[in-house]
């Protein structure tokens, strides 16, 4: 299988992803004879294998879907050796290291591979990356991975430590970039592998003083348009909100109450569900039952199309996109600089 | 499915694009002030308030850095570092400075004149430091913000640079953002990494900001695959990827797709290819249009051939010197092969398209994307991502809404991402001043097989 060229039918030995609702996904290797449990009961390879992906495949309890490994779903699947970079830092970087088709990067420390894939990926078919990783397990790890993933041709996964000993690479790379916690150990060959033309570097660190120390020995060799930024991501629920209107005094005739045991009287959020299990598919648009509800009560003076959302007697509905609990608040500061030719 | 030309091979694409070429669209960086040029031997352009002429930046690499002198550019090492023209003596605290014009004693004159016998951006600087009453009692920090100022302002130096979707996007989005809706770099970045971007992959656009996002499609495919631009009215706007200056085997590759075509392209199932029907008269574009970047090239092939043909019949009737009459022929002979094209091209993208196996969908328009997405989601093959970007949330809860109905798509996403870019400096370490106050809203999901109900 290759993550490199989409093919249309599962086969052995094929990753796959399992999704089985919102935040619910799995990614699983497929071998004749393999069974996975889920939540829906077992789930036999045999029956996946010949299967187009994007198919619904049924369980004993449920049914589930099998999607096409992109670099994206693996990352969100992918088994942790290391702490991550996830697809906003990673769109980040591929976006401001100018990746393309035939760009030449180099990569250090490799960690659990889940940028390696998305530069790989971006930079096939006749680009390469030269992908480094101090520990050994891991640095094997990754190159089995790319190896079931099809993309070994693209890819040179080097066990070496590259703030002791270099990269031992010069004027080959288009783009660098540096996950390390001493990059500026590194910096200076990684200089020497960009290419006498130019090129772009990038190095992510979780601490401020590790950016200031890598800042001020980019600009020390030389680098220009130092910059250094922070992406984070915020996630939308989409729900319908009703609003009950407030009583003003102990006359009930002029208002109803609202719907008793409607789902949003709940404060618990975690009510909203994509599951796609037979008996909990559950729709955000509440329309039909808000009918029912109001052709009883009286609709207040408005027009066909409310400001922003539908106003009865009784509530007040419309659509939101809701951010409640908790976001990612830091992954990482990403700093930038080009090398411009002399 | 037809397979896309063989691109250019691969150390000639490396090597033809490091130097800077007359006819190329060149982006020229002052500062913060990025401007993009086409360079033209013996045109003057104006960028900051300086005049000169480009020819002085061909032959040399991509990336150089130039200074103006007496109109022309000049190709220069390095600039100096702020902390190179400061001398030793500095204050603690701004106490005792008062911020008076008077404290500089050059006038504007005097650094015109400076400028004119040809001192050195150094040696300016290093004269309004000698003139200032106020310098040595600044801060070392101070100093070098004061310094850093006055290069911006006296010292005309730039880099040339090689235009690239990430440069094209800041330019827009400092300059012209509504022109790009709105669209900041990571979203645009996020864009194309949930899309799943990449060689050989087929991807529907409806784009109207101004080609940025096909520019960037096109950009990520390198020459593998193909692109499908939807687009209102009967030409597309684009001006953002004719500044990319990609091959023309990348834009061979790039088909244009009318919106007012969507309707035909539905009832057209099962039919086969008619090029006769598809060329009504009203979806003819005129002469000189940036329809299909093929159009130009092929047409004046064609042109050639009608013109001869012409000449031969007309001399007879008519008299052939009469450069009225030639230049009318001209320009329908030019006319009848460009729609014979824009058909052929129309017909080939409807055929593309009916295969149903679009590799993304990515939709960043004006228009309400619902009924966009809801139509063409059927032409995308199933377990592919699909992008929504509006720069309202509310449109992109509305196409979701509607996707949900529907039923086609799993694992979906309503996003926006959040940018902040920092100052780092010893002891002055600080998130900017000022940051983007919102970069767009993303709906991302994934296709799957439409059960039968």
């Amino acid at each position: 299988m290759s993550l490199a060229k989409y093919h249309d039918k599962v086969k052995e030995n094929d990753t796959v992803i399992l999704y089985l609702g919102y935040d619910n996904m799995h990614a699983i290797k497929i071998k004749k004879g393999s069974v996975f449990q889920t939540r829906y009961g077992a789930l036999r390879h045999n029956d996946i294998i010949g299967t187009t992906y994007g198919s619904r495949v049924h369980c004993p309890k449920g049914y589930l879907y099998i999607l096409y490994p992109t670099p994206e779903l693996w990352t969100s699947n992918l088994p942790h050796r290391t702490q991550i970079l996830y697809t906003t830092d990673i769109s980040v970087v591929s976006f401001q290291l100018d990746l393309k088709p035939g760009a030449v990067v180099v990569e250090s420390g490799t960690g659990s591979a889940s940028l390696s894939h998305s530069i790989i990926r971006s930079i096939l078919p006749d680009g390469h990356l030269y992908t480094f990783e101090f520990h050994k397990e891991r640095a094997q790890k990754a190159e089995e991975e790319f190896k079931d993933h099809g993309l070994s041709d693209y890819v040179t996964v080097t066990h070496k430590d590259v703030c002791q000993f270099g990269f031992d690479l010069e004027d080959v790379a288009d783009a660098v970039f540096l996950d390390l916690p001493v990059p500026w150990d590194a910096i200076p060959s990684a200089k020497k592998a960009l290419k006498k033309q130019g090129g772009r570097i990038c190095s992510f660190s979780p601490c401020i003083e590790q950016v200031q120390k890598s800042c001020t020995c980019f600009a020390e060799l030389g680098f220009e348009e130092i910059s250094t930024k922070e992406c984070l991501v915020r996630n939308f629920d989409v729900r319908t909100i009703n609003l009950p209107n407030p009583e003003f005094s102990r006359d009930k005739t002029k208002s109803q109450p609202p719907k008793k045991g409607s789902r949003f009287d709940r404060d618990d959020m975690d009510a909203y569900s994509e599951e796609t299990a037979e008996n909990s598919a559950q729709c955000d648009i509440v329309e039909s039952s808000d009918t029912k509800e109001n052709k009883t009560s009286e609709v207040l003076d408005t027009p066909a199309w409310d400001y922003i959302g539908r106003k009865t007697a009784a509530n007040f509905s419309f659509k939101a996109g809701i951010s409640l609990g908790r976001m990612p608040g830091h992954t990482g500061y990403l700093t930038f600089a080009t090398l411009y030719p002399l | 499915m037809a397979t896309s030309s063989e691109p250019m091979c691969v150390d000639e694409r490396k090597t033809s694009n490091v130097t800077i070429k007359e006819g190329d669209q060149a982006i020229l960086k002052k500062g913060k002030t990025v401007r993009i040029f086409q360079i033209r031997k013996n045109r003057d352009i104006w960028l900051d308030k300086i005049k000169f002429s480009l020819d002085g930046a061909v032959g040399h690499y991509y990336g150089s850095t130039f200074v103006v002198k007496n109109g022309h550019m000049h190709k220069v090492q390095k600039t100096f570092k702020e902390a190179e023209v400061l001398g030793p003596e500095k204050g603690t605290d701004n106490r005792d400075l008062h911020d008076l014009d008077s404290n500089q004693k050059l006038s504007r004159e005097d650094i015109e004149k400076m400028k004119k016998e040809g001192a050195k951006g150094q040696e300016i600087i290093e004269q309004l430091i000698e003139n200032s009453t106020t310098f040595k009692g600044k801060t070392e920090y101070a100093q070098e913000k004061w310094v850093k100022k006055k290069k911006q302002k006296h010292v005309a130096e730039f880099t040339v640079l090689k235009p690239n979707t990430r440069l094209m996007c800041q330019m827009y989005h400092e300059k012209s953002p509504a022109k790009i809706l709105n669209i900041r770099m990571d979203t645009l970045a996020q864009i194309l990494t949930y899309g799943n971007v990449h060689a050989f992959t087929n991807v529907a656009v409806v784009d109207t900001c101004s080609g940025l996002v096909v520019g960037a499609v096109l950009e990520r495919l390198g020459g593998y695959g193909k692109v499908f631009h939807f687009h209102p009215g009967e030409r597309p706007v684009r001006p953002i990827v004719d500044n990319l200056n990609f091959p023309q085997e990348f834009l061979d590759n790039l088909y244009n797709f009318p919106f007012c075509e969507i309707n035909s392209l539905k009832s057209e199932e099962g039919k086969s290819d008619d090029v006769i029907d598809n060329s009504h008269g009203d979806s003819v574009p005129s002469e000189g249009d940036s329809l299909s970047d093929t159009t130009v090239k092929q047409c004046t092939d064609s042109n050639t051939e009608t013109n001869t043909g012409g000449e031969s019949t007309e001399s007879q009737d008519k008299d052939n010197t009469d450069p009225v009459a030639r230049k009318r022929k001209a320009e329908m002979s030019t006319r009848e092969a460009n729609k014979i094209l824009y058909s052929k091209r129309l017909s080939e993208a409807k055929e593309l398209l009916l295969k149903r196996n679009i590799d993304c969908l990515i939709i960043a328009s004006k228009f309400n994307p619902t009924p966009l997405v809801t139509t063409l989601i059927e032409y995308v093959a199933p377990s592919r991502p699909i992008v929504v970007y509006s720069q309202y949330k509310e449109a992109v809860m509305d196409a979701y809404a509607y996707l949900r109905e529907i039923g086609c798509l799993v694992n979906y996403r309503v996003s926006e991402t959040w940018l902040r870019e920092y100052q780092i400096l010893p002891m002055r370490t600080h998130p900017e001043i000022q940051m983007s106050a919102g970069g767009g809203y993303l709906l991302t999901a994934t296709t799957i097989v439409k059960e039968q109900k």
